[in-house]
This record gives C-alpha cells, sequence and structure tokens, in this order.
C-alpha cells in the first residue's frame, strides 16, 4: 500500500454540487505532487477529505495504512499532528504573537517549551521574522502572514503537508523561495508534499508531480507520462 | 500562553468581558449580602442564645449539695454556656427586688420560692432542645424558657435562612445562564479558530482548555471585586451602625473579611469555570453534529 492513497473516491456536498468523481490517486512517501486545475475543479475538496474535515460520499481514503474516513473521532486530532496544513485563508490565531502561532503545532503535541523554542528559532530564522517575533500576527504584511503560514505547517516536521494555494499573497520572489523550501522540506525531510496552486510559473518552474483535476475528475497525471 | 491569550481578549474585548464579569460581580455581591446578613443573624444567635435562659426548679426535698451535684452533670452538656444555682434564699431577695417589697412581707421563714438553676446556652436554636434535655434528667419539677419568643426568633431565623437559599440558588443559577452565554458568544465569534485548532491536531480538551480558564479568571475577578466593594461598603456602614446603635450585637468588618474572601473567590471562580464548561461542551457538541 501506498503512503497515500484514494480509492473510487465521490464526494457530493449537501447541496449537491459533486466535487469529486472517481478519484483513483495514489502517492508515494516523499513525493511532491502539485494539484492543478481551474476553481472549482475539487483540488480543496481533495485537501478537506486527506484531513478528513470532509467525509467521501463513497470510496475510502487512506494514509499510512490508515482508513481516514473510517477513523474514530477520538484518534483523528493523533492523525492531524501528522499533517502539516498551509490553508488557503491562512487561519492565523489573530489574539497570538508569531511565536504562538508558529510554536501552535508543538503546543498542541505537547512538547516542552525550551524544544518550542529551539525549533521555532531556526524557523523563525529561515522565515527572516526573528525581529517580529512578538509581534501580534495582524501586525504583519500579507506575504509575511503567508510564510508564518508555511513555518507552522512544517515546524513540527510532518509527514504530511498539504498547501492549498500557499503562493496566493505572495510576489513572484517570495512565490519562488516559499515553494523552494517546501520543496527542500520534502527532498531533505523527507515529508510528502501535496501543493494546490493556480501559479502556472510556479509549476513550470519546479520538478514534482503534476496531477490536473477539472469538474472532479482527474483528467492528467504526469506519473503516467 | 493562553494566559496572555486571555488578557489579550479582556483587553480586545471588553464589553464580552464586563458582561460576564458584571454577572458574577452583581451575584457575588447578593450573595455577601446574605453572607454579612448570616454572620449578623449568627451572632445575635449567640447573643440571645444568652439572653433566653432556662429555668428549672428542683422539688422541695433536694437540698443544695444534690443541686450542686446536678449542675456538675448539666455543665457537661455541649449546649451549656453557663449554668447556675439559685438558691431559695436568692430567689426570695429576687423577687423583692424585683416587686420592690419589703423584707417582712416575705419573711425567710415563709419562703415560698424553691431551688432551682439558670442555664444559658451557646445558641438561641439550642435553647429548647437544652430545656428537653434538662427535663429528661428527671432531677427537675419543672423546666422552663423563653418559650414563644424563642420560637419566634427561631422561626425568623430559619426563614431567613430558607429565603436566602431560594435567593441565593436563583442569583447563582442566573450568574451561571449569563456567563454560559458569554463564553458561548465568546466562543462562537472564535469558530475559526477552533476549527484551526482542531486541524492542527488539538483535541477537545486542548480546545476547551484556554475558555475554561477565561472563564475561571472572570469569575475570580469578578469575586474579588464584589469583595472590595463589599468590605468598603460594610466598613462605613457597620461603623455608622455600631456608633448608632452601641447595643446591639453588630457584626466588626474583621469577622467578615476571611468568610467574603473566600466564598467570592471560590464561588467566583466555580461559577466562571462551571459556565464555560457548559457552553465549551454546548458549541463542541455542535461542532460534531
Amino acid at each position: 500500500m501506498e503512503f497515500l492513497e484514494f480509492r473510487r473516491v465521490y464526494k457530493i456536498y449537501n447541496n449537491g454540487i459533486r466535487a469529486l468523481t472517481n478519484i483513483n490517486l495514489e502517492v508515494r512517501d516523499g513525493e511532491f505532487v502539485f494539484l492543478l486545475g481551474p476553481t472549482g475543479a475539487g483540488k480543496s475538496t481533495i485537501m478537506k477529505l486527506l484531513i478528513r474535515e470532509e467525509i467521501p460520499t463513497s470510496g475510502d481514503v487512506w494514509l499510512e495504512g490508515f482508513r481516514v474516513n473510517r477513523l474514530e473521532d477520538e484518534h483523528l486530532p493523533y492523525l492531524r499532528r501528522n499533517i502539516g496544513i498551509v490553508f488557503q485563508d491562512l487561519r492565523l490565531l489573530p489574539m497570538r504573537t508569531v511565536f504562538e502561532n508558529l510554536v501552535f503545532p508543538l503546543e498542541v503535541m505537547g512538547l516542552r517549551r525550551t524544544l518550542m523554542n529551539r525549533l521555532a528559532r531556526d524557523v523563525l530564522e529561515v522565515l527572516s521574522l526573528e525581529e517580529k517575533r512578538n509581534h501580534l500576527v495582524e501586525w504583519l504584511s500579507g506575504g509575511e502572514k503567508q510564510k508564518l503560514c508555511v513555518g507552522r505547517a512544517v515546524i513540527h516536521q510532518p509527514k504530511l503537508v498539504l498547501a492549498d494555494e500557499p503562493t496566493g499573497n505572495l510576489d513572484g520572489r517570495s512565490a519562488y523561495e516559499m515553494v523552494s523550501g517546501l520543496f527542500q522540506l520534502c527532498r531533505e525531510g523527507g515529508s510528502t508534499v501535496i501543493m494546490a496552486t493556480h501559479n502556472e510559473r510556479i509549476v513550470k518552474t519546479f520538478p514534482g508531480r503534476r496531477v490536473y483535476l477539472d469538474k472532479g475528475e482527474i483528467v492528467r497525471d504526469n506519473i503516467e507520462e | 500562553m493562553f494566559v496572555c491569550e486571555a488578557f489579550r481578549r479582556f483587553r480586545r474585548n471588553p464589553q464580552l468581558f464586563l458582561m460576564g464579569f458584571l454577572s458574577i460581580f452583581f451575584t457575588q455581591l447578593i450573595v455577601n449580602v446574605f453572607i454579612v446578613g448570616y454572620l449578623e443573624l449568627d451572632k445575635l444567635g449567640t447573643f440571645s442564645g444568652e439572653a433566653f435562659s432556662v429555668r428549672a426548679y428542683f422539688p422541695d426535698n433536694v437540698n443544695m449539695a444534690q443541686a450542686e451535684e446536678v449542675v456538675e452533670r448539666l455543665r457537661e452538656y455541649p449546649e451549656i454556656a453557663e449554668v447556675i444555682v439559685v438558691s431559695r434564699e436568692q430567689a426570695r431577695l429576687r423577687f423583692l427586688e424585683y416587686f420592690d417589697l419589703r423584707d417582712e412581707d416575705i419573711p425567710p421563714e415563709e419562703n415560698p420560692f424553691p431551688l432551682s438553676v439558670e442555664a444559658a446556652s451557646h445558641r438561641v436554636e439550642d435553647v429548647p432542645r437544652l430545656a428537653e434535655r434538662m427535663q429528661e434528667t428527671g432531677s427537675f419539677d419543672e423546666v422552663l424558657y423563653g418559650g414563644r419568643n424563642v420560637e419566634l426568633f427561631l422561626r425568623f431565623y430559619q426563614m431567613l435562612l430558607s429565603t436566602g437559599s431560594v435567593i441565593l440558588l436563583g442569583v447563582f443559577i442566573f450568574s451561571l445562564v449569563v456567563i454560559t452565554n458569554v463564553i458561548r458568544i465568546s466562543m462562537q465569534s472564535r469558530e475559526h479558530e477552533i476549527q484551526v485548532c482542531s486541524m492542527m491536531g488539538a483535541t477537545e480538551r486542548f480546545i476547551r482548555r484556554p475558555f475554561l480558564f477565561e472563564g475561571f479568571l472572570q469569575g475570580i475577578l469578578a469575586g474579588l471585586g464584589a469583595f472590595c466593594v463589599t468590605y468598603v461598603i460594610a466598613d462605613f456602614t457597620l461603623e455608622f451602625l455600631i456608633s448608632a446603635f452601641p447595643f446591639f450585637p453588630w457584626v466588626e468588618t474583621g469577622e467578615i473579611l476571611v468568610p467574603t474572601l473566600v466564598v467570592n473567590t471560590a464561588m467566583g471562580g466555580f461559577v466562571g469555570f462551571l459556565g464555560s464548561l457548559i457552553a465549551s461542551n454546548a458549541v463542541l457538541r455542535r461542532r460534531k453534529q
């Protein structure tokens, strides 16, 4: 069994919208996958199924041998701790500082403060946010917030990183640096990265598997090419 | 970290904080009125317990030595604050003094008064029980106490206690409902944060923690606020009352200090915590559905 698998997955929302149709997808451990397609193609739904924010109407989603859609509620937090997420709308915690947002996944895991400090110092340095460590996130620019969101997704070295349009608020250079960082994480840390994006330039710049979706179906997957 | 976060949230959303704070604050003020009232009644009960004494009359054949023996036994009763033997001669003299009579009006050889004891209890509600126990000894012909006056006092005392308990329960539920709704509003306004926490792998316990702390903190602060206000008002009022009615057994400010502080902080914190627990459970249950 592969690291991640979608087996005959269908998703129809309560309002009748058919988001995914017969999705069959296998992703190997450590793979870097771009999910491409127009708005409404089903990219975000795939992400939501992986973190079980949504449940498939039929079919199964497997992650590391666990059937995500059948997982007991009490086991769900432990599954999610192995996933780093870069949300499309960032979803930073506004009442927390940069540092507190960054170490939030570590806090959830119950890590000690000294270890949190050490890991945060390294990530803040990479993100060039050391000086803004104690700033509330609302004082950050859009690009800084995006970087922080990426930092938060990777600080706990998750096995799977999901990035939903992570370059949305970034200029060309910052977008490149950000994806480059994710790519490096995938190569060096062995994390599997699934990134949904519209950014054609980024997709062309980086190697990796490209899965094209349209109207909820996989229309092209370059692993087969 | 959630400690700083709670203070930041209070600063950011003072209206919501104030709503929760004030509901607990006013509840605690009402509670304090009852605490002071109870302490005052308690003091009055002690004072009156000594005032409402029990008189018990020995049969004519009992002598002084036998009476002293009975009194020694009575002293072992926990209800008794003080007990004395009143000799026949003391009773005669008291009677003459009370009715302003001359010695020859009741000569000692015609003294009709029996040997008796006068017992005072620690608390007024103990008086009927003490009289009953003294009667049960079989040493006395007749045992008398303030009767109707004591019963009236006790009825008033019980009525105040039961009314107070009902009102207290009412205000407790009221403040619990308010704080529950305040925390629920607070949680609903932070729905997306809860969602983020959940997506990051936070357990329900972890998500609930800052809200519980927030409610608890609000409760403690409101309790301390109520304590300070009560202290200032009680100090001023009691000083006035003591100088205006010095013979009444007023409770002193020092006596209300510890009970109000303990009750206010403990009850405030408890109400805040419980309200937050109810609200967070409701919101998290709704999220699951």
